[in-house]
């Protein structure tokens, strides 16, 4: 009896905490591809990845919001590079979001191998941030997941009018008095948030499917940009959830995975039926 | 002569290439003015800088006195068509109504109020039909006259309106520039940047012509005449 009730225990909070975070991701994700900065977002995921190990092999230990804060660095980072190869290069925005995508996860791999290699018992767990897991969960992690999300939302539903008008006139938004280098950070800011705490339950290589497909899935419903974002936050919301779900009921299958794959048939799903309509 | 706006000493740079220098003039109110030039000449950088679009390298504008951060509620900006993404999920409505979001501010979300004074700015245009359309649905006039209503709804009293008749049919053409005559005689400030120069002396009034420095600006009338266009638009750089 109280094996269940510990089982329901944990099962309620991993829920809430990737239903909430596949929602938030669905929402900020719609201004991420309306922004046509997909590949941008996922870029910064996966360079997430060394900022979590280097953070463990500094601070030698696992506590979560170090090895978050790491991976916050790092993307800031690994942006940082990009604007500047974009700003005094002549290289190709895509290629050179590939180099920094590969180059930063196969940082992180390294980083890895070499921690492994320590023979340090505490290291277990850290591949984990590559595809994501929910088993250690703590109810303290969901606490913070759940604000974090909370204030993210609100903050877009707050400016929802202002990044609306950024994403589809900048020069008219401008033309407004409004400072759009602020508002492109204040998403960046966003972006980089929920990737630190997305990539505990989903892995940084898949975080960009949780980012993008919900939104996807939106856009084919509606002409409303806030119907979109409503939308894709319910799509993310309930991938989050049924993976949960699925994952819980079948332990050997990861939960990051599962999330993806439902996401993504809703995606697909949403584009065909909107073909056959 | 009263004045719209005054400049002075305005040098705007564009990826760090100086494009205009040194620019002083008194633009006066109530006028419909073309700003015209060959492509590339500085049309829109010019207008870009007054609006504080692109960040100026030197030099003070005034609206009526005032400066553009006190000001901006009254000014009307059309940008070039082709710099707004039409696949993003709005309809004509909706864009029309973002024409109030600088008057109602931060936070303030829109109401019927701000819808009702959108479909009368449609009538005006003749596409109140297509109220509820996504905007990628639409022939290039018909985005301009969604466009020129979004402006209408702004309620300004300066417009600045970047190449308003690029690719737009000869009816859209002639709708819209009697729109622009009637505004003019109820006082308002008109800007066109225009690079055809056909109907130039029946659409303004007065004109700014620009080729990579101010080559000459007045009443069409005195400044439209061969010297000042083979200045303006035959001179190699």
């Amino acid at each position: 009896m109280e094996t269940l009730i510990a089982n329901n225990y944990i099962l309620i909070i991993v829920t809430i905490g990737t239903t909430l975070i596949g929602c938030v991701s669905g929402i900020l994700g719609t201004i991420i591809t309306l922004k046509k900065e997909a590949l941008v977002g996922n870029a910064l995921a996966h360079a997430s990845f060394p900022g979590v190990i280097l953070s463990f092999m500094i601070m030698k230990n696992k506590n979560m919001e170090l090895l978050l804060f790491g991976a916050g660095c790092f993307s800031a980072i690994s942006l940082f590079i990009i604007k500047k190869i974009k700003k005094y290069s002549k290289i190709k925005y895509d290629s050179s979001l590939a180099l920094i995508l590969s180059g930063f996860f196969g940082l992180g791999q390294v980083l890895l191998s070499i921690v492994q290699n320590t023979g340090n018992p505490d290291q277990s767990g850290l591949e984990n941030f590559i595809f994501g897991e929910v088993a250690t969960i703590l109810f303290s992690d969901i606490e913070i997941i759940s604000i974090i999300s909370i204030i993210v939302i609100c903050i877009i539903i707050l400016l929802r009018k202002e990044i609306k008008l950024f994403i589809f006139d900048e020069e008219f938004f401008k033309s407004l008095g409004y400072s759009s280098k602020f508002l492109d950070s204040l998403i960046t800011i966003l972006v980089i948030v929920v990737i630190m705490i997305g990539i505990r339950f989903v892995g940084v290589i898949l975080m960009t499917s949780v980012l993008i497909a919900p939104s996807i899935a939106a856009r084919q419903w509606s002409n409303f940009f806030y119907n979109n974002l409503i939308l894709s936050g319910f799509f993310g919301g309930i991938s989050g959830l049924l993976g949960t779900l699925i994952s819980l009921n079948n332990p050997d299958l990861s939960i990051g995975p599962i999330i993806v794959v439902i996401s993504s048939l809703i995606a697909v799903a949403s584009i065909i039926f909107k073909k056959v309509k | 002569m009263e004045i719209a706006i005054s400049i002075k000493n305005l040098t705007v740079s564009y990826e760090n290439k100086k494009i205009l220098s040194n620019i002083d003039m008194n633009i006066p109110k109530g006028k419909l003015i073309g700003i015209i030039g060959p492509n590339g000449g500085g049309k829109s950088t010019f207008i870009k800088g007054i609006l504080n679009i692109i960040k100026k390298k030197s030099g003070i504008v005034k609206f009526q006195g005032k400066d553009y951060r006190k000001y901006f509620k009254k000014i009307a900006y059309i940008p070039q068509r082709d710099t707004v993404d039409w696949d993003f999920p709005t309809t004509v409505l909706d864009v029309v109504i973002m024409g109030s979001y600088g008057r109602l501010g931060l936070f303030k979300s829109p109401g019927e109020k701000e819808k009702e004074e959108a479909i009368k700015n449609l009538k005006k245009l003749n596409i109140e039909k297509y109220f509820d359309r996504q905007i990628s649905q639409l022939s290039g006039g018909e985005k301009q006259r969604v466009f020129i209503a979004r402006a209408l709804m702004q309620k300004a009293e300066i417009y600045f309106m970047d190449e308003p008749f690029q690719g737009v049919d000869v009816k859209t053409e002639k709708e819209i520039i009697e729109i622009l005559k009637k505004l003019k005689e109820k006082g308002k400030t008109v800007l066109v940047v225009h690079h055809n120069l056909e109907k130039v002396k029946d659409y303004f009034d007065y004109l700014i012509m620009i080729n990579r420095e101010i080559v000459a600006i007045g009443e069409t009338n005195d400044i439209f005449i061969e010297k000042n266009i083979n200045k303006t638009f035959y001179r190699n750089y």
